[in-house]
C-alpha cells in the first residue's frame, strides 16, 4: 500500500511531528510506502509532491485542525483521524485501511 | 550542539501532582531567565492542557506553552521521584516530562525544528527506555543528541 499523509495539531509543536514519525515507522514495519507532510509551527515540511499524491492508494489526514491544501487530494480516497489515533495505534490504523481498500477493490 | 535544555533540567524532581510539576517547571524557567513571568507562562501551559492529553506513552509527557513572556524557545525536563497521575494515551502514569517552551513572536524556525525533532525522537521505544533509566544530566543529553532529538 502506498500512503501519503498530512499531520497538523492545535499548537503545532509536538503532536504534528509525533504523528508523522509514528505513521512512517508503522508503514516501514508493515512494508508500506509512506510520505508524510507536516503542517506545524515551523511551517510546511516534507511537502508532498504531485507524483507522490498521484501514486498513493490512500491519503491519511491526521489532524486536529483544518489543513492547508486539502484540494490536492480531490478524487482520492481520504481517511481523516485525530493526531492521537496516528500516535497511539498507527499500525492498526494502517491495517484497517488496507483491509477496507482490499474489500473495495 | 543545539542545547535548548541548558540548565532547565532536574532528573530527581520532588513533585507529587501534574500541576505541581508544571508550576515548578515554570518556576525553574523564570529563575533561569527563559521566561519573564512564571504565572503567565503556567497559565499558558494549563490552557494547552485543557485542549487534550499531553501524556504520551510509557510514562512520558510533552506539555507545552506558547506565550509572549517567553524570551527564547527552550525545553525543560523533569524526571520525577514518583509517578504522576496524568491523562495519557496509554493510561500509564507519567515519570518523565519534556516541557516545550515557545515564544509567541520572533520565533526562530531552527528552534522550532529542534522541538519537532525532539517530539519525533520521543516516539521511539528504545529512546524512551534509555531516557527513563538515565539519571546523569550529561548522559541524558547525549541520548537525545544521538537519537536526533537535539
Amino acid at each position: 500500500m502506498k500512503i501519503v499523509g498530512v499531520t497538523a495539531c492545535t499548537v503545532g509543536i509536538a503532536h504534528t511531528y509525533m504523528a508523522r514519525e509514528k505513521l512512517i515507522s508503522a508503514a516501514k514495519s508493515l512494508e508500506m510506502e509512506a510520505h508524510v507532510e507536516t503542517q506545524g509551527s515551523a511551517g510546511m515540511e516534507n511537502q508532498l509532491t504531485e507524483e507522490q499524491i498521484q501514486a498513493a492508494d490512500i491519503v491519511i489526514i491526521a489532524a486536529d485542525v483544518a489543513i492547508t491544501g486539502e484540494d490536492r487530494f480531490h478524487g482520492k480516497a481520504v481517511v481523516k483521524v485525530p493526531t492521537n489515533t496516528a500516535i497511539q495505534t498507527p499500525e492498526s490504523l494502517l491495517r484497517t485501511i488496507q483491509k477496507k481498500l482490499q474489500v473495495a477493490n | 550542539m543545539n542545547d535548548l535544555i541548558k540548565d532547565n533540567i532536574n532528573l530527581h524532581a520532588n513533585v507529587k501532582t501534574r500541576k505541581e510539576a508544571l508550576y515548578q517547571m515554570s518556576v525553574m524557567l523564570e529563575k533561569n531567565d527563559v521566561i519573564s513571568d512564571k504565572d503567565a507562562f503556567y497559565a499558558a501551559v494549563l490552557d494547552r492542557e485543557a485542549i487534550g492529553p499531553t501524556g504520551m506513552e510509557n510514562g512520558i509527557a510533552i506539555p507545552h506553552g506558547e506565550s509572549d513572556v517567553v524570551k527564547d524557545a527552550a525545553i525543560a525536563v523533569f524526571k520525577t521521584n514518583q509517578d504522576l497521575k496524568w491523562d495519557s494515551l496509554d493510561g500509564k502514569p507519567i515519570k518523565l516530562i519534556f516541557m516545550l517552551v515557545v515564544p509567541t513572536q520572533h520565533r526562530d524556525v531552527n528552534h522550532l525544528k529542534i522541538l519537532s525533532h525532539l517530539s519525533a525522537a520521543l516516539t521511539h521505544k528504545d529512546v524512551q527506555q534509555r531516557l527513563l533509566t538515565e539519571n546523569n544530566v550529561i548522559d541524558f543529553k547525549k541520548i537525545l543528541e544521538k537519537s536526533g532529538g537535539m
